[in-house]
């Protein structure tokens, strides 16, 4: 095969092109395979006002309200999920240079918390976060700077990615969670039509600013509250997989 | 040009004069080694991190010395092969064979006792450079930073102070202040390092570990990251470290709730 | 199980349809599905019915799952006829019976079901390792993609995660298998001058094991990924919840037991097998190579298995071995781990350069430079390969004591490399070189080594290591030396060993285009990522951090090269199984015994007698009169071999 016809050409070409589709295909394979792990569709927090914003969150001990339908264990996994109405995920787009209301709902029970760090709120206006609802140890109306670990159930963290020098977000704030003895009385509607039984609601209501557009943020929760709560099993499951208790913040300016 | 036939050549009178192969690789190995060092030699700074401590200094400066010592190494494999592909090739098949070299006792033992006494030498000028900067004993006048590595975030407290640092991903060092970093984990293995301080260390779950003694020396902003994945976000995980005068740090911990 | 094959006719006739597809691959997924879904329905029902939440143990009904799948898969491709027919049937296996098990009269068939013949597994192992190397590539395309810009814009961190632990494993599975795989199974026993391997069933056992350990690995992307990159490090690996870290950890098992068969069977054929007068100073150096690197496997793979098991108890049955809050240790894990993972590296290394020095003294036509001094390289690097595995704990906080010792045997090891490069060096010096892509391929091995050598030298020095471990300098030195040396090496067997294996010639044009596109393109990814690490970029980067974007960047356009160069190569192989050339039986001028058999290479490799050899196939510029045949013998009779001053070096 010393000459080499125009056919072999052709071939080589349509070889090379066919080569960069199956990484096309494989890649596209890839970002559909949901049980890797999923970016939850981008929800725009609703503006307020021209530089402020408020974002409904809701925390519920396992995901039949958020993810109905989903298949063992991920059905038993707690799960954060915003919206009024609870049909967003855990993936936001902020408006930049805003204040953002952040309001919580927070339907699980308490579990230990690992790191004292997380007690303490961070980052809000005010170095505050204004709890209302009942605990274990008794009953919340105001603002407060700090949580006893005993009481915390979850915590909401924004951290920045590396090397943010120039807009840094740290907003950490802890999670009161329900009394171990509440009733499920409070009903919810869940994404496929149907009411889950849950107990009140704690709500936790704080502020903080974003800084200018273009900048991502990651969140999630420091309460190790995966299955069996022995290190390191607490750490696992739903605290790491996005769409559950992690998910992505971008600030841009709409 | 031809070789020297091994199975006799009859109709050619006197063969043309032979070139010295081996003189000719080994200038072009001398030469080409000379420059590639002359090269590295200013350059190294823009490859090389940047060296906030005595410790990253010597792992630099190591670092530079081995690359001045390898570049004859690689040179010689380059330039042999590189020469054998240029002046030894034939076009198609070889219709007879090559000079059936074999080494003698004397060149195998000598490129022993020459590649052993090379990587001695580097054996021992690393140990040398590693143990003189990192045996530095705590003094009273270190400063104890405490790492607990967590899925996935580093969070940090200075004990002789009773302060944690609080409220953003940044911590403060006061410059030419030994420093010592105790490291555990929450839950997985993490891995502590301050690359311009040229420290590293893992965090292990159930027991702490700590980084060499290091003195920062310039002033300036760094960064912990994680280097052993810990799952999702561990190219998340991310302290920013700045270095600051005297004074800086002690109103900055003060800021964190600390006390002087 | 069958009725003798057919007479000389090669046409499959139709009433012979159910005895080929049975025992074959085809029944093999058949069994092997069915007894999956039954495993797995039947522990399924066992953990709900036990747990007190009515909630199944998911890792125990995945690892169920894989058992099920194994064991029906072997009894559905046939792997007990022989147990039953001849173990419990008190009577040996026939000629007639043994020939059909080694493939004979089924055409290309045989390629598909439990077939003895050493060429036919080595056929198997080839396109395999083919097939095993596309999917990592693309794995690899995907992290070049996902990293050649800041933040997590692809994938989802997690599924970057998964995709970098496959891309790892697959990679390291086929690298390990792809010289003594295809090569090690077609070419060596021919090479001994031997007409099998010393257990032809069990190597077909080996085959098959690899073939079944495959969707065992990829069923993880259907079960969640798994986040700890190919190193399976505890206890993150014990940490997650979703079963697919499970597939990683069965993989391993089945994939070493795969490789243990297959390295007792290498072993035992070079030790008993060799012919008349291939003495242990006759053997190839590509012999030697392969069996110096099997007895390695034999050392270190059990750590690794052994490792994984316990991974696999601690999520399945919850005991503690790596949970620090239970007692136990993440060390531990770190030391079963590496005690096989540095050896694992020279297993995959001395095949690869004992192919690189077979290949070249064939195009310099000259002999091995210091054949017992290569030699000797290569067993010191195998001796000290197991005692160095520490230096991947410098910066673990455990053993502060030990890192000196560890640090002066891991810089030991570039002497006898050095020795290596010296009688490389030596072979090209004076030759005459014939830059066929063979001998391009390992020119590439000796550029990369060098670099990829002497990059592991400021890894396993302690004060460079303190600014460089954990970075993605670590991804470029250890690619530099598996992908740039070793699989270049698998290239040069590959291209020129494969007119042999197949019949047909690969296309040397297209041979050279592959080769410049993967060098040209590997040496850019990787410089640039020597860089990145250099400056801090850690490993396993889902988001690339701003101050490493470039480097990325720069290293994602080369990687375009990369992967064209794959693709180039694919255009090849098939193109030429489609309508290349026929190639000659000896069609390099080769003296190795393979190139002494006809191609196709008959079903018992030598007509005839088998052949004596009388000195080591490197005699080239002998002064005795010109032979065109290898320095064999195969009148049948014993002769007196002339001493010949160069073959006893």
């Amino acid at each position: 095969m010393r000459q080499h016809s125009s056919g072999f050409i052709i071939g080589l070409v349509v070889a090379l092109v066919l080569g960069f589709g199956i990484v096309a295909v494989v890649a596209l394979g890839f970002q559909s395979a949901s049980g890797l792990g999923y970016e939850p569709a981008v929800y725009q927090v609703p503006k307020t006002g021209p530089d402020s914003a408020t974002l409904n969150i809701a925390t519920f001990p396992d995901s039949q309200v958020c993810h109905p339908g989903a298949p063992n264990p991920q059905i038993g996994w707690v799960t954060y999920c915003s919206g009024t109405n609870n049909e967003h995920g855990t993936t936001w787009e902020l408006p930049a240079n805003s204040t953002i209301t952040v309001i919580i709902k927070q339907y699980d029970s308490a579990t230990g918390l690992y790191n004292g760090f997380f007690q303490t709120v961070q980052g809000t206006l005010g170095g505050t976060a204004t709890y209302t609802g009942k605990t274990n140890s008794g009953t919340y109306n105001g603002p407060k700077s700090q949580v006893p670990m005993d009481d915390i159930a979850h915590t909401f963290t924004i951290q920045s990615e590396p090397d943010d020098t120039t807009s840094p977000i740290f907003v950490s704030v802890p999670l009161i969670g329900v009394p171990d003895d509440a009733s499920s009385n409070t009903n919810v509607l869940g994404n496929d039509g149907n009411q889950y039984q849950y107990p009140a609601p704690n709500v936790i209501e704080f502020q903080f600013k974003t800084g200018p557009a273009g900048h991502t943020y990651v969140w999630h929760c420091y309460v190790p509250c995966g299955n069996d709560r022995e290190t390191p099993y607490g750490f696992s499951g739903p605290m790491s997989t996005t769409g559950y208790m992690a998910g992505t913040i971008t600030v841009t300016n709409y | 040009m031809s070789e020297p036939n091994i199975e006799g050549n009859a109709g050619n009178t006197v063969p043309p004069r032979e070139p010295n192969h081996l003189l000719r690789a080994i200038i072009l190995w001398v030469v080409l080694s000379v420059i590639l060092i002359a090269i590295w030699v200013p350059v190294s700074q823009f490859i090389l991190p940047t060296a906030a401590t005595s410790l990253a200094v010597a792992d630099s400066f190591t670092f530079s010395m081995l690359t001045i010592i390898s570049i004859p190494v690689a040179m010689f494999v380059f330039v042999f092969i590189g020469y054998s592909l240029f002046s030894f090739r034939v076009r198609g098949r070889p219709t007879e064979d090559g000079v059936p070299l074999l080494p003698r006792p004397a060149l195998q033992i000598s490129w022993i006792g020459i590649t052993s006494i090379l990587c001695l030498f580097l054996v021992i000028w690393g140990l040398f450079a590693f143990y003189q900067e990192t045996s530095a004993a705590s003094t009273t006048n270190t400063l104890i930073v405490n790492v607990t590595a967590q899925q996935w975030q580093w969070t940090f407290s200075y004990p002789q102070y009773s302060a944690t640092s609080q409220g953003a991903q940044l911590i403060e060092l006061p410059v030419n202040r030994p420093v010592e970093f105790y490291v555990t984990s929450l839950d997985v293995l993490h891995g502590f390092a301050i690359e311009e301080f040229g420290i590293r260390v893992d965090a292990n779950p159930g027991r702490t570990t700590n980084t060499a003694v290091v003195t920062p020396t310039q002033i300036g902003t760094y960064a912990v990251r994680c280097v052993e994945l810990c799952g999702l976000l561990h190219s998340f995980m991310w302290e920013s470290v700045k270095v600051v005068s005297v004074d800086s740090f002690n109103s900055w911990i003060q800021s964190q709730g600390g006390h002087l | 199980m069958s009725s003798t094959a057919s007479t000389t006719a090669t046409e499959v006739r139709r009433p012979n349809l159910i005895n080929m597809l049975f025992p074959s691959v085809v029944s093999g997924i058949v069994f092997g599905v069915i007894g999956a879904a039954i495993f797995g329905v039947v522990i399924n029902k066992i953990t709900t019915a036990y747990s007190p939440d009515m909630v199944p143990n998911d890792d125990a009904v995945t690892v169920s799952v894989y058992l099920g799948w194994l064991l029906f898969f072997f009894i559905g491709i046939g792997a007990f006829n022989g147990i039953f027919k001849w173990g419990f049937g008190r009577h040996e296996p026939t000629f007639a019976e043994e020939m059909e098990l080694a493939g004979k009269g089924q055409g290309l068939w045989r390629y598909f079901r439990w077939t003895t013949d050493h060429k036919v597994v080595g056929m198997q192992y080839l396109f395999t390792v083919l097939i095993m190397f596309f999917l990592g590539s693309m794995g690899a395309f995907m992290i070049r993609l996902e990293q050649s810009r800041p933040g997590a814009i692809f994938f989802d961190p997690s599924t970057y995660n998964t995709i970098v632990g496959m891309h790892g494993m697959l990679m390291i599975a086929t690298t390990i298998i792809m010289v003594s795989g295809p090569f090690g199974n077609f070419i060596l026993p021919i090479m001994i001058g031997a007409r099998d391997m010393a257990f032809p069933r069990l190597n077909a056992l080996s085959y098959w094991l690899l073939f079944t350990a495959i969707p065992i690995f990829l069923s993880t992307v259907f079960l969640g990924g798994f986040p700890t990159g190919w190193t399976g490090y505890a206890p993150l690996s014990v940490q997650e919840l979703t079963p697919g870290m499970d597939a990683y950890c069965f993989l391993i098992l089945v994939f070493a037991t795969s490789t243990t068969v297959a390295a007792m069977n290498i072993v035992t054929t070079v030790l008993v097998m060799r012919t008349k007068g291939m003495t242990w100073g006759r053997l190839p150096i590509f012999v030697w190579g392969v069996v110096l690197s099997v007895i390695l496997s034999l050392t270190a793979f059990p750590s690794f298995i052994v490792s994984q098991i316990m991974v696999v108890m601690d999520r399945v049955f919850n005991t503690s071995f790596f949970l620090a809050a239970s007692g136990g240790s993440n060390w531990l894990y770190e030391h079963l781990f590496w005690f096989m993972g540095h050896p694992e590296v020279y297993v995959i290394a001395l095949p690869a350069l004992a192919v690189a020095a077979e290949v070249t003294t064939v195009f310099t036509r000259k002999p091995l430079f210091g054949y017992r001094f290569m030699l000797s390289g290569l067993i010191g690097i195998a001796v000290l390969s197991v005692i160095v595995w520490g230096h991947h704990l410098y910066t673990s906080g455990s053993e502060n004591a030990l890192a000196a010792p560890y640090m002066l045997d891991t810089e030991l090891i570039s002497i006898p490399t050095g020795v290596f490069f010296l009688c490389m060096v030596g072979t090209f010096w004076r030759g005459k070189v014939w830059a066929t892509v063979p001998l391009l391929f390992v020119c590439g091995l000796l550029v990369n080594f060098v670099i990829g050598g002497i990059t592991g030298i400021y890894l396993a020095d302690l004060p460079t290591d303190e600014i460089l471990h954990g970075g993605m300098f670590v991804t470029a030195h250890f690619h530099f030396t598996i992908v740039g040396s070793m699989v270049f090496g698998f290239f040069a067997g590959f291209y020129y060993w494969f007119p042999k294996m197949v019949g047909k010639r690969l296309d040397p044009l297209l041979g050279r285009l592959h080769f410049w596109l993967f060098e040209i393109g590997f040496v850019g990814t990787f410089g640039a990522l020597f860089y990145a690490g250099l400056q801090g970029e850690p490993r396993w980067s889902a988001n690339v951090a701003p101050p490493f974007a470039t480097a990325n960047t720069i290293a994602s356009l080369f990687a375009i090269l990369i992967a064209a160069s794959v693709f180039v190569a694919a255009y090849n192989v098939i193109l030429t199984l489609v309508r290349g050339e026929p190639a000659a039986a000896d069609e390099w001028g080769a003296k190795t015994l393979e190139w002494t058999v006809p191609t196709p290479v008959p079903l018992e490799n030598f007509e005839g007698e088998l052949p004596v050899v009388t000195s080591l196939p490197y005699d080239y510029g002998s002064p005795t009169p010109e032979r065109p045949t290898p320095a064999v013998d195969i009148s049948g009779a014993m002769t007196q071999a002339p001493i010949q001053p160069q073959g006893q070096e």
